[in-house]
Order: structure tokens, then sequence, then C-alpha cells
């Protein structure tokens, strides 16, 4: 039963580390308000 | 008889004078109030000229109706004061799409329902003989558990964004629910990379196996075996159905990666103009001059529609690999298949191997 899901939890483990690492770069990312409501912002 | 008279006078003069000064009211405001007179606009014009010969009700109905202006600074889609296509948005996927998609999901699950009780699950006719062969090894499992994972709970935040309203707050309430959401739109935005990636890998790993030659044709023509029992049409490492399945998930994957990536960055990231232009070469009218806030609201019309429809075949592809066909999961669990299920689904396939001096063919005792 292990080896039979072992590939499974490998595959799920490593899509969770991929999304946290997502995250936290995205995370970072994100502009501050100052930033999103200046008018020098394309984003607003 | 006089002051009869003066009385006459006076009440006529007042009269005169109330129709006099009522009349100029009319046509140029009550001074002071700021009442703005009725009749001015009567021929269309506004006085002061500030907007032409346009009256109030036609420029505020050019504006409702997304009339676009020029504003000063550099975010110009400031100058589009009210933009109606969300609405026809809002109308599309709480209407068609929700109610298409639904009977899309719950019909799959009803066939697949339909074709076990028809079928059965598919047995290896020649049992299991003990013996086994690699048929992916564990960096292609990884891949593929890689992608499959995200994709489900891709899958699911999805759902429950499109549907989780009508259900979920009845079981849980509606405070419970919107943390629910909330955590998870954010694991649907983060998850998309493993996503992405997953489906970069399984293009590299797998496409050299997955284009389509005559075997496919006839594996179709025989309906892949899959309707009635002892037949087994020939196939290489991959056969048709899976080829569907793998380039489903590669262009359906692909597309609905780029679409995603347009709801992560909006007004970054803009894709449809530029793919209607290239539909309409083969005869389509589709519009190819967008706006930013329109290209995002077709980035979320097309992804959701992507969605349901590669949900609905992976349900199916999930069927066929666990419960609908025996010895099938054991591919992507321990990569190890029965010979006998290799030579009953990849005859050609299982000769290639052996062929080779290093066939992976192992003797292996079953569970």
């Amino acid at each position: 039963m292990g080896d039979r899901w072992r590939s499974m939890w490998m595959g799920t483990i490593a899509a969770i580390i991929i999304a946290m690492v997502a995250g936290v770069v995205m995370t970072e990312m994100k502009l501050s308000s100052a930033q999103k409501f200046s008018t020098a912002s394309t984003r607003l | 008889m006089a002051a009869k008279i003066m009385r006459s006078l006076v009440r006529l003069t007042l009269v005169a004078a109330f129709l006099f000064f009522s009349i100029g009211f009319v046509q140029t405001g009550i001074p002071g109030l700021g009442l703005a007179p009725a009749q001015a606009q009567s021929a269309g014009s506004v006085p002061c000229n500030w907007s032409g010969n346009i009256s109030d009700t036609q420029f505020w109905r050019a504006i409702r109706k997304g009339v676009t202006g020029t504003v000063s600074i550099p975010d110009r889609k400031a100058g589009q004061l009210v933009q109606s296509d969300g609405d026809e948005l809002r109308a599309f996927r709480q209407g068609p799409m929700s109610q298409f998609g639904g009977w899309l999901l719950i019909g799959s699950l009803i066939l697949l329902g339909l074709f076990y009780v028809g079928r059965g699950r598919i047995e290896v006719e020649s049992g299991l003989s003990g013996k086994t062969i690699e048929r992916f090894n564990s960096f292609e499992r990884f891949v593929h558990w890689l992608t499959a994972s995200s994709f489900v709970i891709l899958a699911l935040t999805g759902l429950n964004m499109l549907y989780g309203k009508y259900v979920i707050p009845t079981l849980i309430g509606k405070e419970a629910f919107a943390s629910l959401t909330m955590f998870g739109k954010f694991a649907h935005d983060w998850i998309a990379w493993a996503f992405i990636l997953g489906i970069i890998m399984m293009f590299f790993s797998w496409v050299r196996h997955n284009i389509p030659n005559m075997a496919d044709i006839r594996w179709l023509m025989a309906g892949g075996g899959m309707f009635s029992k002892g037949v087994h049409p020939p196939a290489r490492r991959f056969n048709a159905g899976q080829k569907i399945i793998f380039w489903v998930v590669i262009v359906g994957g692909a597309s609905l990666s780029g679409s995603g990536l347009a709801l992560l960055f909006p007004f970054e990231i803009e894709m449809f103009a530029g793919t209607f232009k290239i539909i309409n070469v083969f005869g389509f009218n589709f519009p190819t001059e967008l706006s930013s806030i329109q290209e995002t609201q077709y980035a979320l019309m097309w992804h959701g529609i992507m969605a349901l429809v590669m949900i609905a075949i992976i349900i199916a592809h999930i069927y066929i690999g666990s419960v609908g066909m025996e010895g099938a999961f054991d591919a992507v669990g321990t990569g190890q298949v029965d010979i006998n299920w290799a030579r009953e689904h990849h005859n050609l396939w299982v000769q290639e191997m052996e062929s080779m001096d290093e066939g992976p063919v192992s003797n292996r005792a079953p569970e």
C-alpha cells in the first residue's frame, strides 16, 4: 500500500511546496496602497 | 367708484407682474436658488454650452453605455466611468455557464455510472500473471501526480467559486463559507504554478509517445475495446484514448494557464484581442479592439468554460484509471503493471519492450 501511493504523495507534497513558494513570491510582489492608488500607477 | 377702479388696476398690475416674472424665471432660472430651467433643454441645447447640443439625458445615457473619454492620469481606463460588460459577464456566469456546466458535470457522472452498470469493471481477461513490466518510471509518476493533485485542488476551489454559494453556506454558515472561499482563492492562485510546471514537464516527458498514428484510427474504430469483452485493439505505449487525454491536458491546460495568468495579472497580460485576430482569419468576426477590462472579462469567462470541460473529461480519466479497469492504477501507482494487462491494452508496446535486450519485464509476486 505504501509503495502504491508513494508517487501520489510525493507529487502532492511537491505541489504544496511550489504553491507555498509561489504564495510568498506573489505576496511580496503586491503593490502597497500608496503605490496602487498613485496616479502614476496604471494598475489603479 | 374710483377706489374700485384703483383696486382693479392694482390687481391687474399684480397679475401682469406675476406673469411677466414667471415667464422670465422659466427662461433664465430663479436667481440665487440655482434652479435650472426645465424648458431650457426643450430644444436639446444646454445653457452655457458646457456640453454642446447634448442634453443631460443623452450625456448620461452615453456614459451608461460605456463611452470612453480622456483623462490626464496614466491609467487610461479611468476615462470610462461605466463598463456594462461586467453585468453581462455576471449574468452569463450565473446563468448559462453555471447551468450548462452543472449539467455537463452531472451528466458525466451519470454516463459513467451507466457505463459501469452496463459494462462492469474491465478485467484482465487472461488473468493476472504475477509478472510485471515497468510502465512509468518514478519521474513520470511524479510528474503525473504533481499535475493531478494540483488539478484536483484547482478544480475543487474553482467549483467552490462558481457553485459554492448555492450549497455550502447552508451547511457551514455564511461566515465559514466566506473564510473557506478566501483561503480557497489563495490556494487556487498559488497552486496554479504547480499545475503549470506539471503540464510543461508532462509535455516534454510524453509528447514523443503521443503523436497520432494509424494504430490510433484502428483503436478508435474498435471503440478501444471498451464496450465489448474480448476486443483488444493494438496500441503502443499510449492508445488513442490516452493520447486524447494527453492533448486535452496539454492544450486545455495551456489555455487554462494562459487565461489564469491573465486573471492573476489583470491589465498586464492580455491575450484575447490577438487570439481573436488569428481566429478571424478563418472567417469569424470576433472583436479585435478590446479594452483592458474586456480582456480580463473574456479571460474569466474562458477560464471557467475550459475548466468545466476539463473537469468533466478528467472525471472520466479518473474513472477508467481506477474503478473502471483492473490493473490500470498500478501504472501510476507503483509503475509496474501486470504483463497480461499490458499485452491486452498495449500489445505493440510490450513487443517493443521485449525486443529490447534490457526489457524491464520483471518477476514480481502479485500483491
